[in-house]
């Protein structure tokens, strides 16, 4: 068997039709991870009882399982008990999951961030007259997110990609519209060798602009 | 005027403060000297409330906090009448040379933008850093870092400015640029300077009043001549001990 080169090039904008959901579902679980992830960092950083353990919990079982799994049991099992769940949609029913799953990773980050800013500069804010708050968003958060970015962003790209395996329920992104056209084709290399270069072109993107938001964030360095 | 009445400071078990009273006129300088783990900086803490005070009283001016529960406007009127300058410079560093200054004037004094500049200019003049102003911290010097640091502190515009050992981190060639701007603040006798140092020449020669501290009591105060010449005999040893 030969590779079909024009076969190839033609799965490009079969594929790129999954492009605007792939994106829809990967932006909104990185907002939703982050503001998540954010939460669960602070009940762990100021130690608030019971929430600070649940949060342990948390990120250790999300961290500790397969993302398939984690679908699975709330797409499929969940769905057998609760009909909020069965009525979903595959699009929000991976958007949960992936947020979920993605915070614990994200909480990580902001934890370690947070942790990494010296305790001189909260006592310095303090020091001078600024509020408690005034002192987190205008010295620790601006200090953090430096330290944060490039774990969030590895998260991210990770996440990105988790969402190639969101298909399996349903969902109708790039994947998935590959997925039809070969089984019909049969030409599994080329449409899926097409997945790969654009995942990768994507991919490569998101690194590139990682490197850009890197530069700029150590100017003060 | 400063006043601290029956100041006492406990981490769980260990006291650390056993009872301070201390008065300070407007515009006096005041060295506190002492072994390590005399209570020094957390006296200074106490005042700036870093740290709470387990019991006693500090007034300045016409603001009083007792110990216990404090509401948050009553602090922050404390810590306006207050500014620290730490070993560690702690300079904020997302923030340049300027921005480090002008953060005061900007956050609690409710100056516009061009005002709190050309303030922070005049400050930045005057401690010989005009040129540095829109370097980060990581890229100065530690004798420049401090000096914006005592810059910081001078824009909040205290009654007191604490000193918590300010050249203990620098290098030994820097530490003369630091004391020139002390020196200089102290010889306007404007603010109430509380400076804990281990330079002893130069707490000799800027203090009105010295305080000898050791484990969480005041020893001793009175003016340079009668610290240094102190009939105390662990007095005579500290002082003896490093040359003057």
């Amino acid at each position: 068997m030969n590779f079909d080169i024009e076969y190839f090039f033609s799965m490009f904008p079969i594929i790129l039709s999954g492009f605007p959901t792939t994106v829809e579902v990967a932006g909104v679980s990185l907002v939703f991870s982050v503001i998540i992830g954010f939460i669960i960092a602070a009940f762990r950083y100021y130690n608030i009882p019971v929430l600070k353990q649940l949060s342990i919990v948390f990120v250790s079982f999300f961290r500790s399982t397969p993302f398939i799994a984690q679908l699975f049991v709330f797409y499929y099992g969940i769905a057998q008990v609760s009909r909020i769940v069965r009525n979903m949609s595959s699009f929000w029913a991976t958007i949960i999951v992936l947020s979920l799953s993605f915070a614990a990773y994200m909480s990580e980050d902001i934890r370690g961030a947070i942790m990494s800013v010296d305790k001189g500069q909260f006592e310095a804010g303090l020091s001078i007259g600024l509020s408690t708050w005034q002192t987190i968003y205008r010295i620790i958060i601006p200090q953090a997110v430096r330290v944060a970015i490039p774990g969030m962003m590895n998260s991210f790209a990770n996440l990105f990609k988790s969402t190639s395996l969101c298909f399996i329920v349903g969902l109708k992104d790039m994947i998935a519209y590959c997925k039809n056209e070969t089984n019909v084709s049969f030409r599994y290399l080329e449409g899926y060798m097409a997945v790969l270069i654009i995942y990768w072109i994507i991919l490569s993107l998101i690194s590139y602009l990682q490197s850009r938001l890197e530069k700029y964030m150590n100017k003060a360095y | 005027m400063l006043k601290i009445e029956g100041l006492k400071k406990s981490f769980d078990s260990l006291q650390v403060l056993k009872g301070i009273d201390l008065t300070v006129e407007k515009g006096q300088v005041v060295s506190i000297i002492g072994p390590s783990g005399a209570g020094k900086s957390t006296l200074l803490r106490c005042i700036n409330y870093l740290e709470k005070p387990t019991e006693g009283t500090i007034t300045i001016g016409d603001v009083i906090l007792k110990s216990g529960h404090n509401r948050y406007k009553k602090v922050s009127a404390l810590r306006r009448k207050t500014a620290m300058v730490f070993q560690n410079y702690n300079l904020f560093k997302n923030k340049t040379a300027l921005q480090n200054i002008m953060e005061p004037m900007i956050m609690c004094q409710g100056m516009n933008l061009k005002e709190a500049e050309d303030k922070a200019m005049e400050i930045l003049t005057s401690i010989g850093l005009k040129d540095k102003r829109d370097v980060y911290p990581a890229h100065m010097s530690g004798g420049q870092q401090q000096r914006v640091g005592i810059g910081r502190a001078m824009a909040v515009n205290p009654e007191v400015m604490l000193f918590d050992e300010p050249t203990s981190s620098l290098d030994p060639e820097l530490v003369n640029e630091v004391l020139e701007v002390i020196r200089a603040l102290a010889s306007k006798h404007t603010m109430t300077l509380l400076i804990v140092t281990h330079e002893m020449r130069f707490a000799k020669e800027v203090s009105d009043r010295i305080v000898f501290m050791e484990d969480g009591l005041i020893v001793q105060e009175g003016t340079p001549e009668e610290i240094f010449n102190s009939m105390n005999p662990r007095i005579q040893r500290f002082v003896g001990s490093v040359s003057v």
